[in-house]
């Protein structure tokens, strides 16, 4: 086969397995009717689901999930991905703009969407070791990536030690009778593990054990999570796009802290 | 001159060493005068051109008239990426549904910010050089053949213990290097002999390790990124500015050719609506809710 012929064969041709619209008349996601089988039947946050791994899950387990984006969408401009909304909303520019670097801006790696990725690879690789070898063997290996990295994706959070987003979940999943899976379970003993270290569990790291608890992998908890701030982003936009150009959070020359060269003459 | 308001905490305060701004006497809001890294801004952008401004606010320094010469050069041959360019196709695709004008820059920009030979890619690419993706073991020793090698041989194992650290992968070919559409990048080979005159430490590197990678079985060459990173790296960029670089330089042929769809009809830009052009490959779809 020459260089460019793999090009060629793709030359003109969509090719995909998720699914496709035969113009004007049918359209399938994954082996399901839309029309005839998911529009009527499915909620929006069960079909993002599927469009994510392929698979359909049931309304019970799709319930929680759900509330795991409720729980998280605070209409706080403060925050970052929200703050970027509304500086957006400040300079007038219009919503699909200014919500999709919303989302964009928190696939973070301190709160976001990269954290949530490698929390995943993390919580694999220790639940991998505490179920093959024992808790002291677990523990080292937390150790070593403590030392490492000098944290442990998915423990800890920025500006407090309090994590209020779990319990009302936690309270949910005993309504809904669901379990503990084996991800949350070991998370949950890696918590108790790092209290001498003064690390909390955070809501994206017990987000994470829930969705792996269901067979998504890293890559898919990553992708599906990617709207998990978006209920937050709404408000602080509107607000700020409502309210007077340049008076979200304007900022006075004296406010910046100057920590550059002297002025000096051009050459 | 006085402040208008109280002083504020320290880590309530936005930290810059790039921009400094007096405040008028009458407004704190207004500034009466502007330092960029030190020099007056007024007189820069009356004296100086864009590319100067640009290495200027990316290192703190003025360039010298031949690093300007030669950033120049190198931009101006990424301007236009071409109506085929996955960037370019974007932005196109935006310009053709009528999208937000901004948008349709933003989207471009997005596509090209990607790992397979985006910004994304430029920035490895200059990692790779700069020794930064290399073992404690790989150290130059001013004999460039042995070292091209060792950096070739580091970023193999690290790709093996780090490929999937990140959400998205590096490339398994070391950056700056491979193929193009099957074949050596011609891109490469034309900028090459645009700046052969400014062949500093890091091109001539890159030019060891293609030596080196051009007789492995899967021979792989100089990239038109990889041609870029090092060019870059010899201007003394950092890996996270030779990629805003890389983006930046775009932007004159992502926008045209967004812009120059707009005041199309959408049926005047492909939509492959033809059902021979789609090739469905997945699940038959008889799936039914509720009986998985």
């Amino acid at each position: 086969m020459s260089g460019w012929e793999k090009y060629a064969e793709n030359r003109d041709r969509v090719s995909s397995k998720s699914g496709g619209w035969t113009i004007g008349g049918e359209t399938t996601l994954h082996g399901y009717n839309i029309h005839q089988e998911l529009t009527h039947q499915t909620s929006w946050v069960q079909v993002l689901m599927l469009s994510v791994t392929g698979r359909l899950y049931d309304e019970n387990q799709i319930r929680l999930v759900e509330a795991l984006f409720v729980a998280t969408g605070y209409p706080d401009p403060r925050l970052w991905c929200n703050r970027i909304v509304a500086l957006a909303g400040s300079e007038r520019v219009s919503a699909g703009a200014a919500l999709s670097i919303g989302v964009a801006s928190a696939e973070a790696k301190i709160y976001g969407g990269q954290a949530e990725y490698a929390a995943a690879k993390t919580f694999i690789e220790c639940h991998r070791i505490f179920q093959e070898q024992d808790e002291s063997a677990l523990l080292s290996h937390m150790k070593s990536v403590l030392k490492r990295e000098r944290a442990i994706f998915g423990f800890g959070r920025p500006l407090t030690k309090v994590e209020e987003r779990i319990a009302p979940i936690e309270r949910m999943a005993k309504e809904l009778d669901i379990e503990d899976g084996p991800h949350l379970s070991t998370v949950k003993h890696m918590e108790m593990l790092l209290k001498r270290y003064r690390l909390i569990l955070n809501f994206a790291g017990y987000a994470t054990a829930r969705l792996l608890d269901l067979g998504l992998s890293a890559h898919e908890v990553h992708q599906f999570s990617t709207l998990g701030f978006y209920l937050g982003l709404s408000p602080c936009y509107i607000e700020a796009f409502e309210n007077e150009p340049g008076t979200f959070l304007p900022i006075a020359c004296e406010d910046i802290l100057y920590e550059g060269p002297e002025e000096r003459p051009l050459p | 001159m006085p402040n208008f308001f109280p002083p504020r905490p320290k880590q309530e305060s936005i930290r810059t060493a790039i921009c400094h701004e007096t405040h008028s006497e009458a407004n704190p809001f207004v500034a009466e005068k502007t330092l960029w890294h030190g020099y007056d801004a007024e007189k820069l952008s009356a004296n100086y051109d864009w590319t100067v401004m640009l290495f200027l606010m990316s290192q703190g320094e003025l360039p010298t008239p031949e690093q300007n010469h030669l950033l120049n050069r190198v931009m101006a041959s990424l301007a236009n990426p071409g109506p085929r360019d996955a960037a370019v196709r974007a932005a196109m695709n935006c310009g053709v549904g009528k999208t937000p004008l901004a948008t349709i820059l933003t989207t471009g920009l997005t596509v090209r910010g990607g790992m397979a030979e985006g910004s994304m890619h430029v920035e490895v690419a200059m990692r790779l050089l700069y020794g930064q993706m290399a073992g404690a073991d790989c150290l130059s020793t001013g004999d460039k053949e042995t070292y091209a090698k060792q950096l070739v041989s580091s970023y193999r194992t690290h790709w093996q213990e780090h490929k999937d650290d990140e959400v998205v992968s590096l490339p398994e070919t070391p950056p700056g290097f491979g193929l193009y559409y099957g074949e050596r990048d011609l891109r490469a080979v034309k900028l090459l002999k645009i700046i052969k005159d400014n062949c500093g430490n890091y091109l001539q590197l890159a030019l060891e390790i293609e030596g080196f990678l051009s007789q492995q079985n899967d021979a792989a060459y100089l990239t038109m990124p990889g041609v870029v990173a090092a060019l870059l790296c010899d201007l003394g960029f950092s890996p996270e500015h030779g990629a805003g670089i890389f983006l930046v330089a775009a932007v004159p042929g992502i926008f045209a050719h967004g812009v120059e769809q707009l005041p199309r009809s959408w049926n005047e830009y492909p939509f492959w609506a033809d059902s021979a052009y789609y090739n469905y490959e997945g699940p038959v779809p008889t799936k039914k809710v509720g009986k998985e």
